[in-house]
């Protein structure tokens, strides 16, 4: 697999303003230096905590967020230029879904003009090619003919998620950021959403990125995770690395949190999860450095990377 | 002396005022807890749980909403009472924790004067003990440093600290039954496990009951003693956590928990549950509602069944009795059973 988008160093940083003269003071560091690589057709996974950077990752890669230094390569070169993002069709590549389907959707446009609006911008195709394109969508996405002429109010929160989705494959794209897409709605609303992803990403070999707090969503959904705490990666790896041997204390104190349905090991898990969380408490000092953040990623495998400290005694692990 | 039982709703319906017509929302509930107990209620949205909630509140208004059927909290009869008379129940009998605390809370309040507005309201607490009692509560809900949070505003707060403010109000004057509806959906997995145990731990210092409402799965198998599952108002299946998770019936609790990405199951596919709930005005309640939606059981969902849900083992309810029947389409082809 050839790799489609990498992320270097990215750096994003919100200024603080304030004073007589309104001059930065202070930046917030939302995204800290992150290295990301997407290989094409995969799913990776994004987890971390509300305000660890996940979501800004997701809108500097769209270009809904500048960022502030650090590199976007797409096909081999760097997209964080405008002349080049248009030389590549960057735009019309990458696609995104939204947590909230209903508030991306315009409440005064038909699904039609909903789902052509990508096509129109991108592509330049007669009337009648168009109406097919849209067609065949609506087909991909399984909603009914009579949709096109309704308004987004009209449908339910899966539908309209399956809208923002149609929308999203509209341009052929090879990368979709995905942030949150299931987490506003129902189980069984989520598992048709979810499945819907799975097959047409087999279909028409688009990657995702997947972000969410979710982790038996993030588990069922990809190949690769990459951790977030702070802005930074703490650690990155395959679905087995993280989940069957998670290194970094943060990973681990995430993990433990998560609630289990296993009703027979109830008190196990709690008491688990109240050691690890001990354990992060204890050991906070060793993983990150005295602003907060987390150390430099260290390589453990091919695949697994994790911000661990240099001596490593952290080694004895509790898994 | 104290009965056993905190609640004990009997036959409860929720009638809503649409276009000029009363349709019921949830429909003959009989639901009991007792003291130390924690039952949670799960479904779909839609399927009537924070209905039944704010009923038990008394929260509806009397003028759009018909409640009939019996709720007795702690031996008093709720429906009925409006004014005056159920806001002395409410906040001493019965507190509750909202699912977003920021739209909950007063913004122009500080959080100190919110609390001391709930212990004012009831005569639990003498005034000059307010002080005292208001930073007592904070140190329990483990908000570190409560001398500054009471002169802070909510949005100066985090989402958990936030809710942590909610869960002080809702136990100010040790109510004997607190209602979480979805009280860690807004909030991240490690805080949300630690609001739960902060729940749990108030609920057993006090012994009071606890009504959790949540589609979570997960939480609920963490934190629950009892289960009813919920589909379009009504109740279709009620037994103890460990029964409902190892042997569930009904054919909606086996979908729903099919249908559940956790971390233990890694199938490839998950299992979608066909169409949606039906709307107010579709609803026929002689008819197991959830078959509608089991597109190999059409004749199934034509029968008419009992209004009584059936016990088939001790304390384990389930409507109807379709669900001996029930399979999933992929375990009919191996000719499997479950």
């Amino acid at each position: 697999m050839s790799e489609i988008l990498n992320l270097k160093d990215l750096k994003v940083y919100y200024p603080i303003r304030s004073g007589f003269f309104n001059r930065v003071t202070d930046n917030v560091l939302a995204v800290d230096g992150v290295d990301l690589t997407i290989h094409e057709g995969e799913t990776v996974g994004l987890v971390g905590e509300s305000g660890s950077g996940k979501s800004t990752i997701g809108k500097t890669i769209v270009g809904l967020e500048q960022m502030t230094s650090g590199q976007l390569i797409y096909k081999g070169q760097d997209v964080s230029k405008k002349k080049i993002r248009n030389q590549l069709k960057y735009n019309k590549d990458v696609q995104m879904i939204f947590q909230d389907a209903f508030s991306s959707l315009n409440p005064r446009k038909t699904i039609y003009d909903i789902i052509a609006e990508p096509i129109r911008n991108f592509e330049k195709i007669d009337a009648n090619t168009e109406n097919k394109r849209i067609h065949e969508l609506l087909d991909i996405v399984g909603l009914p003919k009579q949709a096109l002429e309704q308004y987004p109010f009209q449908f339910s929160g899966g539908q309209q998620q399956r809208i923002g989705i149609a929308r999203a494959v509209a341009t052929n794209p090879k990368l979709i950021v995905a942030d949150e897409p299931v987490s506003a709605l129902d189980l069984s609303v989520q598992a048709q959403v979810l499945n819907f992803m799975k097959l047409i990403q087999k279909d028409l070999g688009i990657a995702f990125l997947f972000i969410s707090h979710d982790l038996g969503v993030v588990r069922h959904m990809t190949d690769n995770i990459a951790v977030m705490h702070n802005g930074r990666i703490v650690e990155k790896g395959t679905r087995r690395d993280i989940f069957d041997e998670p290194q970094h204390i943060y990973t681990k104190r995430l993990l433990s949190a998560i609630p289990s349905i296993d009703v027979t090991r109830r008190a196990e898990n709690r008491k688990n999860r109240l050691k690890v969380e001990q354990d992060f408490e204890d050991k906070k000092a060793n993983f990150y450095d005295k602003d907060g953040h987390a150390l430099p990623l260290k390589k453990l495998s091919e695949s697994h990377w994790a911000a661990l400290p240099k001596g490593g005694e952290n080694v004895e692990s509790n898994y | 002396m104290e009965s056993e039982n905190i609640l004990e709703a009997k036959q409860v319906s929720v009638a809503f005022r649409i276009a000029g017509k009363f349709q019921k929302a949830i429909y003959d509930i009989d639901l009991s807890l007792r003291r130390g107990e924690v039952l949670a209620i799960v479904g779909e949205s839609g399927s009537g749980k924070s209905t039944l909630a704010t009923a038990v509140m008394g929260l509806h208004n009397p003028n759009q909403t018909q409640i009939t059927g019996s709720i007795l909290l702690d031996e008093e009869e709720v429906i009925g009472k409006t004014g005056d008379s159920m806001a002395s129940i409410r906040g001493s009998k019965v507190g509750m924790i909202f699912q977003n605390p920021l739209t909950a809370l007063n913004p122009l309040m500080k959080i100190g004067q919110q609390i001391k507005e709930m212990l004012a309201v009831h005569d639990v607490y003498p005034e000059n003990q307010y002080e005292s009692r208001i930073f007592q509560l904070l140190e329990q809900v483990g908000i570190p440093n409560p001398k500054r949070v009471v002169n802070q505003f909510p949005h100066q707060l985090s989402g958990g600290m936030r809710q942590r403010v909610m869960i002080a109000i809702a136990i100010a004057n040790d109510p004997d039954l607190i209602i979480a509806d979805e009280p860690t959906t807004a909030l991240d997995v490690t805080i949300q496990a630690q609001i739960l145990d902060l729940i749990l731990e108030i609920q057993k210092k006090k012994n009071a009951g606890v009504i959790l409402i949540t589609h979570d799965l997960g939480v609920v198998a963490e934190v629950a003693d009892t289960v009813a599952v919920m589909y379009a108002g009504q109740l279709v299946e009620k037994a103890s956590v460990e029964e409902l998770f190892q042997n569930p019936k009904h054919p909606y609790t086996r979908s729903l928990l099919r249908s559940n990405p956790s971390a233990e199951t890694v199938s490839d596919d998950l299992y979608v549950i066909p169409g949606s709930v039906p709307s107010l005005s579709e609803i026929e309640y002689d008819k197991d509602l959830f078959l509608a939606r089991v597109p190999w059981m059409k004749e199934e969902a034509q029968k008419v069944i009992s209004e009584k849900m059936t016990e088939i083992s001790s304390n384990h309810f389930v409507r109807g009795q379709a669900w001996k029947k029930f399979e999933f389409p992929d375990q009919k082809l191996k000719g499997g059973k479950k």
